[in-house]
């Protein structure tokens, strides 16, 4: 898959503008859950995606390869993210609790614990729990993506997991 | 093998915890925004890129009409985001120095944390860091909780008043 992909960079800087759809294609799920989980929105998750992959499009013809296009893609993403936050400066977030997919009803109301808990996380320990605990990165993967210190990372995973746990303790 | 162990270490969460947040899925967005989303990112990409393409060599007043637009916008969003940065580092500066006096450096956190006391300290910290360590007022947002970050900027609303 990765030389499959770093050759799709390689066409794309060559000029084949296809190339792009299959970088999109291979990533596009993955982006798409970091961006629900960082917003806790479909919609905003949706428009979120989309901006990440376009402004890869835009970037991509100075990608120098110095990090995997994946790792690149999430550090995108997370800076997406971190832009879109700062949008509670302008109106408040709004999490899509209706949306939701289907579940028994104990289950829903832990389900939208949950997402509150989650979203009511500072931003960097949210993006560190998201991704090592619902994308499955390693800390010293994520302190690649993120370009900070594995030690700041874990603390924020240690934070996040704590404040989880009260916030979650009734249904623990 | 060290680093599994490490990271179990770490989690001081615990199984149960793990498990429960497992309760939270992903809405699923549908095949169609997965199906088409190659192509509406070339699309969107393309057309940025048209009032340029279509006179090649030649600007038309129109196109540069439109490039003007874009420059108004880009330099409007980059002042609108740099204006809430400062104004949240000139707003955490003056409490916790001028207004409040020097010996408060915790003087915002205080302030909201009046209303919200369970605020009070990681709200006090952030801004400490903030003003001592010379940190960017949009690094302090990332190490905002939401439930800050909204008191925060209520407060400054309620200075800009």
């Amino acid at each position: 898959m990765t030389e499959q992909l770093q050759h799709a960079v390689e066409r794309f800087q060559a000029g084949d503008r296809s190339a792009f759809n299959e970088i999109v294609r291979a990533h596009q799920r993955e982006i798409y859950n970091l961006s629900y989980r960082i917003t806790g929105n479909a919609e905003e998750a949706k428009d979120l995606t989309q901006d990440a992959f376009l402004r890869a499009f835009k970037a991509l013809p100075g990608f120098r390869g110095d990090s995997s296009v994946r790792t690149w893609l999430y550090r995108i993403a997370i800076n997406l993210g971190s832009d879109w936050r700062r949008k509670l400066f302008k109106a408040p977030l709004q999490l899509d609790e209706a949306a939701d997919p289907p579940a028994p009803e104990r289950d829903a109301g832990l389900a939208l614990a949950v997402k509150r808990a989650v979203a009511s996380l500072p931003f960097k320990q949210r993006t560190v729990f998201v991704m090592h605990h619902y994308q499955g990165f390693k800390h010293e993967e994520i302190a690649r993506i993120t370009k900070r210190s594995v030690g700041s990372v874990k603390a924020n995973y240690f934070q996040a997991s704590a404040k989880l746990r009260k916030q979650l303790q009734g249904y623990l | 093998m060290m680093k599994a162990k490490h990271d179990i270490e770490l989690d001081s969460g615990g199984p149960d915890l793990m498990t429960a947040v497992d309760a939270w899925r992903v809405e699923d967005p549908g095949e169609a925004f997965f199906a088409t989303l190659p192509a509406v990112v070339q699309q969107r990409a393309a057309a940025r890129r048209a009032p340029w393409a279509v006179a090649p060599g030649l600007l038309a007043h129109g196109a540069l009409a439109a490039a003007a637009m874009v420059v108004i916008a880009v330099g409007a969003a980059t002042l609108q985001r740099q204006a809430a940065d400062q104004r949240l580092a000139v707003a955490a500066a003056e409490w916790s120095v001028e207004g409040r006096g020097a010996d408060q450096d915790d003087a915002a956190g205080q302030l909201i944390g009046a209303q919200e006391p369970d605020l009070d300290e990681s709200l006090g910290i952030a801004v400490e860091r903030m003003s001592v360590e010379g940190k960017q007022g949009s690094e302090l947002i990332d190490d905002l909780a939401t439930e800050e970050l909204e008191l925060l900027a209520a407060e400054l609303n309620k200075g800009k008043g």
